[in-house]
């Protein structure tokens, strides 16, 4: 029952990390910020996420000065940030911890580029800025970003994805 | 002190220091299960008394059949860590032995991650928190006491064809054994003991207030400083003196554990930035920023700024001290200890000693925001924050 269980919250966590992963696309095409921190990363990353060390990671690849979901979960990305244990990845994804704060309290692992990870996570403080409401942000973030865009438009790009409406890119398209 | 809410700790596995610690050297490897170890150096530590007498005492105690590779240049290039991989395979070694300076072990913690995962490029391995399984038994023995990389779970490499540093984090990298002889660094000059002990001292500071920072780095970044602040003018001055030197070695090892798990902060956020648009040296650049950035992250790290006192100056004068002036007073400690070593050995106090002026100030503050050491500064880095430092450091 407890391996169900954690089955269970694998597939749950990997499921947010794909709407999260349709958020970083969605901020990266309308916030400048975003996008001026991208300049810095070489065409083609491929970043990813995973709840678990040995999950299949949702990801996301740098084209034309912004981040495209990706279809396919069985690509190797260039960076691949994973949480330590499924609990660091609920306190992520609830709202509890910041990303950066997982990645100071060593809750993460991360393979790739760790130049790229100052630039990542001024990013993820960003894409958090507009996709948690902000009573939850304000605990998050030891400073606030100005939004460029409004939440409503990031959330309606997301929906409109996830609806089918945007299926992101294939890996082979790439 | 305030808890961190979670946090993880790794020191270096053991530590040989003392007169004549090299020659327990045959010891650890039999210990170890080495029988045919390769020796990484450069150029000019080949040259050394001590490195010559470190190789007979290998020679003797069964282990004549060693491989040397004595040719890796400054900044580790990942092709010579390549390199030096395929020879480890082709000679059948099975451990490393490197002596020098943070370029040589830094190299050295990237050879042995090539041959114990069967990587054959670097670039492959890089990453944080990443490695599984063990790695080959490594000993390192540091020549100079300031980087601390033979207690750190960090290397930082080169690509020159790419023209990128490339970082690994993870503490499979940690030397199996260091051993820390003064022997090993006595012949330094007294600028680069300066310039590198001064970067010691920052790595005990920033990991003293950084984010990342824990109850036990605390420890070790104390106890650092105590014995750099204690014993690095008398290293300069009497530099043949033994205890002294042995004193930096474990000041700078110290700090090699406190910021291996603390990481550092904006000073070497900045400094990594400067080094690499301007070419200066590390620890120069590194006592140049120290007091600047100190007082920009007061905001944030007054309180154990004001402990820093009692290491830096003694009971005396922190009691002395009103408790509201004790964290400046630390600071004035160190300008006034810096200023000290500017006479007896050259270190520089600005930017302009270095050359360094507003041309080059835009790059550098672009570079040292995208410094993986900005992310574990107390105070957030910001382009205003970079250029107040700048500014107040020319």
């Amino acid at each position: 029952m407890k391996k169900l269980l954690y089955k269970a919250g694998t597939v749950f966590s990997q499921l947010i990390l794909d709407i999260v992963c349709q958020g970083i696309d969605a901020v990266s095409k309308y916030d400048r910020v975003v996008q001026r921190e991208l300049s810095g990363f070489p065409e083609n990353t491929i970043m990813g996420f995973s709840a678990v060390m040995d999950g299949k990671p949702s990801c996301v690849i740098k084209k034309n000065g912004a981040f495209h979901k990706v279809k396919d979960h069985t690509i190797q990305p260039d960076i691949l940030i994973s949480f330590k244990s499924l609990k660091a990845a609920y306190a992520v994804l609830l709202g509890i911890d910041s990303v950066k704060t997982a990645y100071l309290n060593y809750r993460l692992y991360y393979k790739g580029d760790l130049m790229l990870s100052a630039a990542i996570l001024r990013i993820m403080d960003r894409v958090e800025s507009y996709l948690f409401p902000d009573f939850i942000m304000k605990r998050l973030l030891s400073m606030k970003p100005v939004r460029q865009v409004s939440k409503i438009l990031i959330y309606g790009t997301v929906i409109s994805s996830l609806l089918g409406f945007n299926k992101g890119v294939s890996y082979e398209n790439t | 002190m305030k808890i961190p809410e979670f946090y993880e700790h790794t020191t270096g596995k053991r530590v040989i220091s003392g007169v004549d610690a090299l020659s327990h050297i045959p010891y650890e490897l039999k210990m170890a299960g080495v029988t045919k170890p390769i020796i990484v150096t450069d150029v000019i530590v080949c040259k050394l008394p001590f490195f010559k007498k470190m190789l007979e005492s290998l020679k003797v105690s069964g282990f004549a059949d060693f491989d040397l590779f004595d040719q890796i240049p400054a900044d580790s290039p990942v092709t010579i860590a390549e390199q030096i991989a395929i020879q480890y395979t082709s000679a059948e070694c099975d451990g490393i032995i490197a002596v020098g300076g943070g370029s040589v072990l830094d190299c050295a913690k990237s050879v042995n991650l090539l041959v114990s995962t069967g990587a054959t490029k670097v670039e492959s391995v890089m990453g944080m928190d990443h490695i599984p399984g063990n790695l080959k038994p490594f000993i390192a023995v540091p020549t100079t006491s300031g980087t601390g990389s033979e207690a750190t779970k960090v290397a930082v490499v080169s690509d020159p064809i790419k023209k990128i540093k490339i970082e690994i984090i993870t503490e499979k990298i940690i030397p199996t054994v260091s051993v820390l002889d003064p022997e090993a660094t006595i012949s330094l000059p007294a600028k680069v003991t300066a310039s590198t002990g001064f970067d010691a001292l920052t790595h005990a500071i920033e990991a003293l207030y950084s984010l990342q920072s824990n109850p036990l780095s605390r420890v070790e970044a104390l106890t650092a400083i105590e014995l750099i602040v204690g014993n690095i003018e008398n290293v300069i001055k009497n530099p043949k003196d033994i205890y002294s030197r042995l004193a930096l070695a474990n000041g700078s090892y110290l700090a090699g554990c406190a910021f291996s798990n603390a990481m550092v902060g904006g000073v070497h956020a900045i400094g990594h930035a400067a080094g690499a648009v301007c070419h200066v040296a590390h620890g120069d650049i590194m006592s140049v920023l120290l007091p600047a950035v100190m007082k920009a992250n007061l905001i944030a790290t007054k309180e154990i700024t004001s402990e820093l006192l009692y290491w830096l100056e003694g009971a005396e004068v922190f009691s002395s001290t009103p408790v509201e002036k004790r964290a400046e007073k630390a600071i004035e400690s160190i300008i006034n200890i810096r200023k000290r070593l500017k006479v007896i050995s050259g270190l520089p106090e600005t930017l302009s000693d270095l050359k360094i002026d507003r041309s080059q100030f835009e790059e550098i503050i672009n570079k040292a925001l995208d410094d993986g050491a900005s992310i574990t500064n107390p105070v957030s880095l910001t382009r205003e924050f970079v250029f107040k430092i700048l500014e107040s450091s020319l």
